[in-house]
């Protein structure tokens, strides 16, 4: 289910000061939006399987290359959380 | 009368951009050389129009309103923001063309289509890496369509086609002598920031290839519902391949190029349907 303002952080942070704030100042950008307890705590962890189910697909991709994973370090931290599902559908 | 002189779709990964210093010499040569075709087919058929379909990607569309489809209607755009599209065309802002666009927004509606539409677009790489490959001097002005493919639910297949088909109709009740060319960009396959992110489902991208050859319009809205709930999420942008497809009437498709490319991260692709009578 995606969740409104998960998602308008994350969009806000495109930004050109995106990574600066998230880097530097993340308590005071995660305070500026209507979150729950649970998913400040995913952000500030980098808890990506929690935030995963919450967040637009391509902001995740967004998100992740914000956080300093290239492509195939964002395909290992997704691939973590596929399911038996995501595997047969890949192998055909 | 303004006419419909073609209609193509391409692929428009971001990496096209963002990664292209960084590629094997491999894939820059598969790009440069089909995406220059794709150039050289388009510039030869001399268009004073371009009509592009693609999906928004969270630059003009937000969760606070989001559009089944929009028309760019200004008779300016704003270029790409994305930071590894910068500097990449001849002119900073992208011509529009107010009259044509206005006229399909109208004709649109008078259809029983319903899109939104805006005075002033940012151009994405959605719509800006196939015209930065294909290396125009001077980018014709553009009349840009962006349809919701990024948060569900998203137009079915069948509307698209019924769009596509629309949209040439349209173009052609248009009383200025205008030579139009129709773009839908996007897939083919690939998946993106979710768990099978990189994965390139070549079944589908052939199936699909297959189906543009000669399926009829309930045949490949079909289909692509089966099939799309199976791959992933970027193939929803086949979306725009069938909007080209029905704006040539479902002939005379030519694949101008496919390969399986896991550097940009796509089945990446290029085609041609073209437009007789």
């Amino acid at each position: 289910m995606t969740d409104y303002w998960l998602n308008k952080l994350i969009f806000e942070l495109q930004g050109p000061d995106g990574k600066d704030l998230w880097t530097n100042h993340r308590e005071d950008v995660i305070a500026k939006y209507d979150l729950s307890p649970k998913i400040r705590k995913a952000l500030m962890k980098d808890d990506i399987g929690t935030l995963l189910p919450l967040v637009n697909p391509y902001l995740m991709r967004f998100f992740l290359l914000m956080l300093g994973h290239d492509d195939n370090q964002s395909i290992a931290v997704l691939a973590e959380f596929q399911t038996n599902e995501d595997k047969e559908r890949i192998n055909g | 009368m303004a006419r419909v002189v073609g209609s193509f779709a391409a692929s428009h990964a971001p990496n096209i951009a963002r990664a292209w210093d960084t590629f094997t010499d491999e894939t820059r040569d598969w790009l440069n050389t089909h995406y220059n075709a794709l150039g050289d087919r388009v510039k030869a058929l001399e268009p004073d129009v371009l009509v592009f379909h693609s999906n928004d990607h969270w630059i003009n569309f937000f969760l606070d309103n989001i559009p089944a489809f929009l028309i760019g209607i200004g008779d300016e755009h704003d270029p790409p923001p994305e930071p590894f599209m910068k500097g990449l065309f001849p002119q900073h802002n992208l011509p529009g063309h107010a009259g044509l666009s206005r006229h399909l927004l109208e004709f649109a509606m008078q259809s029983d289509f319903d899109p939104s539409y805006s005075h002033r677009v940012k151009i994405d790489h959605g719509i800006g890496i196939p015209i930065w490959r294909m290396g125009f001097e001077k980018v014709p002005p553009l009349v840009p369509v962006f349809i919701n493919l990024v948060e569900k639910p998203f137009p079915t297949p069948k509307r698209c086609l019924a769009w596509g088909h629309m949209i040439r109709e349209a173009i052609e009740a248009y009383p200025e002598d205008l030579r139009v060319v129709v773009f839908g960009t996007g897939g083919l396959s690939h998946s993106i920031g979710e768990t099978t992110m990189g994965w390139i489902d070549e079944k589908f991208d052939h199936a699909c290839i297959e189906l543009f050859k000669s399926a009829s319009d309930e045949h490949l809205a079909s289909e692509l519902d089966r099939m799309l709930v199976k791959t992933g999420n970027g193939g929803a942008e086949l979306r725009s391949w069938s909007i080209a497809h029905a704006v040539a009437d479902g002939k005379g498709f030519d694949l101008i190029g496919y390969i399986p490319q896991p550097e940009t991260l796509i089945g990446c692709g290029l085609a041609e349907w073209k437009i007789t009578g």
